[in-house]
């Protein structure tokens, strides 16, 4: 049942996948404008012009340029960049990692501060404890990333002067990019942690399991929390894959050369070829890691397989 | 016992202070630019920061004054042959790059043939259609022939680096894509990390240490896309320049006493052009200098541009073809004459669009206050921003009634502007005026500077009395935020920033 449940869900991501790189050739290629004229100087000739045109295959029927495109991809050659007159999958991979260093700091800091208030918010509902979770939570899901992030960079660096505020110079270049992100998520994990425990903590069984004198704090760590980890799962996965997809507005604040700062570059800098790829490589990311949730969920849950 | 401790603490804290007083501030620099330079061949990137770069690590045979005027460099001198075709340049002796290897006439000869090989390097492209050849006189003289005469020659050498041929012939392009750069300018690269910084040391061996020697034994050129922390990296004390503040963005310094804003007067303009065809509005010249006069550019520039400036026409006061006395009634602000201008029109009330896009600063605001002064005179004017990509495609077809972008004179030579956007007639505004490109053409293949000078002045002030194909509104003004102390770091006229003769002095 469970191997059923993996390969169905596997033959959605695949579809996902196709569409997506349907619909990322189609948005690049339906955008107003010549991408061979923003390439070349504003001085360039209509003849310059049509030779871009050329080179690039933009004077082929679509269906050809899209399998053309789709025939690069599995080859490994996903084009090359204007900007950077170099090979797109060699600029993707070398900045990948530091966008996964950055996701995977993120999510270390969120589950680190929310797990832990989360449950003891969820076990002592209604007390004052429980209030400053929510307090916490509100003020994280309301702030925007971008107010947060200036913010942080005011108050430990600027006034401070105690972290670095751009670059990736080490660990603490790490601190304040982690935080802007990790705030939000850390909200909902908090929020998604206490209202899983008590929902739980109301079942019958835990009810039954504290009766017989098993002491508390193992009945909350052992039996409750791993039944409300599934939505937190679930969001986590989600978050994983937007933050995979490039945190960009962090990115660009922090000076952080992943494959956010890159979108925004690439977008900026109409350079199709490498907004093409960054789409499929970023659904790819999301789809994949959906299916991660998914396989993980259901190991957990073994429910889930029957529907 | 306590109070002898105080006092050595006390002493050592003032010793200390001393010391870093006497030492000054610490050995590296930090610049910030928003743009990420993409390649480190100096032949196949011709951007902003590029530019920044290869100027710290190469030299170039002149070097320019940003306004029309150069000075020996590389080249202790240089002269043209009667036909105006033939540059003979005379190399200066003891040049040596980083690797060791002494760069002399053949590795001029090695740059220039490199482009001829490589006609799809950017600056080959972009810059050096004209190039003949280039051939090696002795050891210390190169001769470089162009296809024709051609007046901007000496602003292309002024941007041609010149790259080590013994290094090139032993690393090839791996020089470049394996960030092995070896250059003989007063900077020595280390390290690109894309979309973060270039880190340069001081290069030992500098020909010119006579006259530069910094302070600085490191530089950085950081790329920092958000103002906001590029701003805050500068209070905090991380990064030392920010070049091209955001007007917007000024207040966020504050009074800091230790930094200093300098407004730099660039020759960055932006430009209404009219479609001039037969079948516009604008075909007639009382209706482009109705709409012209109907501008009050003080106001826009003061109220809406952050204090920029007014320029006359095409030419301005940090460009070739700039006279100082010259006025011009097509830019004075005369709504009673402009409408009286469009009452003597054929002008019926037809609805006419401006086009501009985001790129513009406070386009909206810009296009909106624009409508407004000439629709009081009896315009019927509309406004709409456009995709940059739109606006390509539009004014490639020539579909459009008027569009707003930004202009400049590279190296303050005109040639660009005339040749391309009115004599050539890229953006199709379907204006001629034979007269008009005679005198373009003859700027662009005389060589004699003071006399292509007297063509732009004329070409000018024919642009301002025709009102066509443009008429310019504003000159911007740019902003640099530079630590007290630090000098060097330069914004020219013609948008070019440098900071290869960055320095320290307190």
């Amino acid at each position: 049942m469970f191997l059923k449940y993996v390969l169905k869900r596997l033959g959605q991501t695949v579809v996902v996948l196709v569409l997506v790189s349907i619909l990322a050739f189609s948005l690049v290629h339906l955008a107003p404008g010549s991408p061979a004229r923003m390439m070349l100087p504003d001085t360039a000739t209509e003849e310059q012009v049509k030779a871009k045109e050329a080179e690039l295959g933009l004077d082929k029927p679509l269906p050809v340029q899209y399998l053309n495109y789709i025939k690069g991809v599995f080859t490994g050659n996903l084009g090359t960049s204007s900007i950077y007159n170099s090979s797109v999958a060699k600029i993707i991979f070398s900045r990948l990692p530091n966008t996964l260093y950055l996701t995977f700091a993120t999510i270390f800091v969120s589950l680190l501060i929310a797990i832990p208030i989360g449950i003891v918010a969820g076990i002592r509902q209604g007390s004052m404890v429980d209030f400053l979770a929510m307090f916490f939570a509100l003020i994280g899901q309301s702030m925007s990333t971008v107010w947060l992030g200036i913010l942080l960079i005011l108050i430990f660096t600027v006034k401070l002067n105690l972290l670095p505020s751009l670059g990736m110079q080490g660990f603490t270049s790490l601190i304040l990019p982690a935080l802007t992100l990790g705030y939000p998520l850390a909200s909902t994990v908090t929020r998604l942690g206490r209202s899983g425990m008590i929902d739980v903590l109301r079942e019958d069984y835990i009810t039954a399991t504290l009766a017989k004198g098993i002491p508390p704090r193992m009945v909350y760590t052992k039996y409750a929390f791993k039944n409300a980890l599934i939505p937190i799962v679930t969001t986590v996965g989600v978050q994983f894959g937007v933050f995979l997809g490039g945190a960009v507005v962090v990115e660009t604040i922090f000076a952080w050369t992943g494959i956010g700062q890159l979108a925004n570059m690439a977008v900026g800098n109409r350079d199709y070829q490498l907004v093409q790829s960054l789409l499929l490589v970023i659904a790819a990311g999301v789809a994949i890691i959906n299916l991660v949730v998914d396989i993980i969920n259901a190991k957990i849950d073994p429910r889930i397989t029957l529907m | 016992m306590k109070k002898l401790m105080a006092l050595v603490l006390t002493l050592a804290l003032i010793l200390s202070m001393a010391s870093a007083v006497a030492e000054g501030p610490a050995k590296t620099v930090s610049v910030v630019f928003a743009e990420n330079i993409t390649t480190l061949d100096p032949q196949d990137g011709i951007s902003t920061a590029n530019h920044l770069v290869n100027s710290m690590i190469f030299d170039t045979l002149v070097k320019s004054d940003h306004s029309g005027n150069y000075t020996p460099s590389l080249a202790e001198s240089w002269e043209v042959s009667e036909d105006e075709l033939t540059f003979t340049f005379h190399i200066r002796k003891g040049v040596t790059a980083t690797n060791g290897e002494e760069v002399n006439a053949k590795d001029v000869v090695f740059t220039f043939q490199r482009l001829l090989d490589n006609p799809t390097l950017v600056v080959a492209s972009s810059s050096w259609g004209v190039l003949e050849s280039v051939s090696l006189v002795d050891d210390y003289t190169v001769d470089v022939k162009l296809k024709e005469s051609y007046g901007p020659a000496l602003y292309n050498f002024s941007g041609t680096f010149i790259i080590p041929d013994e290094a090139y012939a032993e690393m090839g392009n791996a020089m470049f894509s394996e960030q092995k750069l070896v250059g003989s300018g007063a900077w020595q690269f280390v390290e690109w990390v894309d979309g973060q910084y270039v880190r340069f040391k001081k290069n030992p061996n500098f020909w010119d240490k006579a006259s530069y020697d910094p302070y600085y034994e490191e530089a950085y050129l950081r790329f920092i896309t958000e103002p906001s922390s590029a701003i805050s990296a500068q209070l905090s004390g991380q990064v030392n320049a920010y070049m091209l503040v955001p007007s917007d963005m000024l207040l966020m310094y504050g009074n800091n006493p230790k930094i200093e804003i300098q407004d730099v007067e660039t020759g960055t303009m932006l430009y209404l052009q009219f479609q001039c065809k037969e079948e516009s509005v604008f075909n007639d010249v009382n209706v482009r200098k109705a709409f012209s006069m109907a501008i009050d550019r003080d106001t826009i520039a003061t109220a809406l541009m952050g204090n920029s400036k007014v320029p006359i026409g095409i030419a301005t006061n940090v460009s070739m073809g700039y006279d100082p006395e010259f006025t011009s009634e097509t830019y004075t602000y005369n709504p009673e004459k402009a409408k009286e201008l469009l009452a003597a029109s054929n002008y019926k009330g037809e609805e006419v669009k401006i086009l501009a896009t985001t790129a513009v600063t406070n386009s909206q605001q810009l296009m909106l206050a624009i409508c407004d002064y000439v629709n009081a005179i009896g315009f019927n004017c509309k406004s709409e921003i456009v995709e940059v990509a739109t606006l390509g495609d539009l004014r490639a077809r020539g579909d459009y009634d008027m569009f707003i972008v930004a202009g400049i004179n590279p190296g303050g030579d005109l040639f660009h502007f005339t040749t391309f956007r009115i004599s050539s007639d890229m953006h199709k505004s379907h204006y001629v005026n034979e007269d008009l490109n005679n005198r373009i053409l003859e700027a662009l293949h005389s060589t004699n500077q003071e006399h292509r000078n007297e063509l732009y002045r004329s070409i000018n002030k024919t642009v301002c009395d025709e009102a066509a194909p443009m008429v310019t509104l504003i000159q911007l003004v740019s902003h640099m935020a530079i630590d007290k102390g630090v000098v060097g770091v330069k914004l020219y006229g013609d948008g070019i920033l440098d900071m290869s003769r960055v320095d320290y002095q307190p």
